[in-house]
């Protein structure tokens, strides 16, 4: 396709004609029914700010596409939310795989793991509390950096609305992110977004498969800005 | 503080939140409610949100942006809207939004008070 040859094999994009709302193969949940996820969908427009916005990082690891990019315009009269383009909407569950280093250093990341009041972070006094979903022993230090960066070993990861992350999650054995509601209410927007964002780059740095709880993420939402992250730092979202 | 501004406060939070650097527990200390708890009712959040109803899709956006294990949401399902506590918590389903956010917002609040209270007591 000449409009996407001269990008980045990772960014490549292949667009699709996906049912309309309203049409009779719309909407259909496959979540949990072991039937294959097959769509997602991302306005033009925000694709593109997306694949522009990539084009300006540098991509710091090499990532490997398991599953074909399966993307599609969609009109804003056909949003479901009808809250304008930024929509996203997704049948579940959908698989996004991505093979990659560690992204190494981001400021988030350390936020991630010391929360958000040091200002010069120790080894041996991170505090972070946030984990995968997986009871993890107070350790501290390097311990625990190695136990968050590990995950729960499932080599998955589920994203999505709360409460519906957790619940799939849980039923999968998933990794997902999760801070104490004491500590979650005590953070700015900024500093959820954060810690949300170095949770997702310790994901990707495993290699861990994505798996989406919700068909649906509305614009300015953190599930859709999970979504755009994922392909910003070039991960390729595709239908299972 | 008068209990119309306390409750505009309360039913502004997630608005105050997504657009200022203050966190939630923070936004709620400084609502007034410590020194007007009555403005926590249903009853007056309701009649905030009946006119003020674009906020309901702040609340949602509150919710479902959570990262949590525990606590209480507020989504929309099936052409209802469903507030409960995760995990094994009570469940409302309510047909109008405005009713159910109200539920949410009170209960919410609640939780955060008790956030602030412990913190308070830890500090």
């Amino acid at each position: 396709m000449p409009r996407t040859a001269a990008r980045p094999q990772s960014l490549r994009t292949r667009w699709i004609p996906i049912p309309r709302r309203g049409s009779r193969s719309f909407g259909r949940k496959n979540a949990y029914r072991g039937s294959r996820g097959r769509r997602i969908t991302a306005s033009r427009s925000i694709r593109r700010q997306v694949l522009i916005a990539s084009g300006e990082i540098r991509l710091s690891s090499t990532m490997t596409r398991r599953m074909p990019v399966l993307a599609q315009s969609q009109d804003s009269a056909s949003s479901p939310q009808a809250a304008g383009p930024a929509d996203y909407q997704i049948d579940t569950p959908i698989t996004v795989s991505a093979q990659s280093t560690a992204p190494t250093s981001f400021n988030a990341w350390s936020a991630f793991l010391n929360g958000f009041t040091f200002s010069n972070p120790s080894p041996t006094n991170y505090r972070g509390p946030y984990n995968y979903g997986v009871f993890l022993p107070p350790l501290g230090g390097v311990a625990r950096a190695s136990t968050l960066a590990a995950g729960n070993g499932s080599g998955v990861t589920v994203l999505g609305s709360y409460p519906d992350y957790v619940n799939l999650a849980e039923q999968l054995g998933a990794n997902y992110f999760n801070v104490p509601m004491e500590q979650w209410a005590q953070m700015t927007a900024d500093e959820q977004w954060a810690a949300n964002q170095a949770f997702i780059d310790s994901a990707v740095a495993r290699g861990d498969s994505f798996v989406f709880s919700n068909e649906f993420a509305v614009a300015g939402s953190f599930y859709q800005r999970e979504l755009l992250y994922l392909e910003l730092i070039g991960v390729a979202l595709g239908a299972n | 503080m008068k209990n119309d501004l306390v409750v505009e406060r309360l039913c502004r939070l997630p608005a105050d939140f997504y657009s200022g650097s203050k966190s939630m527990v923070q936004l709620v200390a400084e609502s007034g409610i410590n020194t007007n708890p009555a403005a926590l009712a249903v009853a007056s959040i309701l009649t905030y949100l009946t006119n003020h109803s674009e906020l309901i899709e702040q609340w949602l956006r509150w919710s479902e942006n959570k990262r949590v294990t525990s606590g209480w949401y507020f989504m929309r399902q099936s052409g209802k809207y469903v507030v409960g506590f995760r995990p094994n918590g009570d469940i409302l389903n309510i047909a109008e939004p405005e009713l159910a956010c109200a539920e949410f917002v009170v209960r919410e609040v609640k939780a955060m008070m008790a956030i602030h209270h412990v913190g308070k007591l830890h500090s």
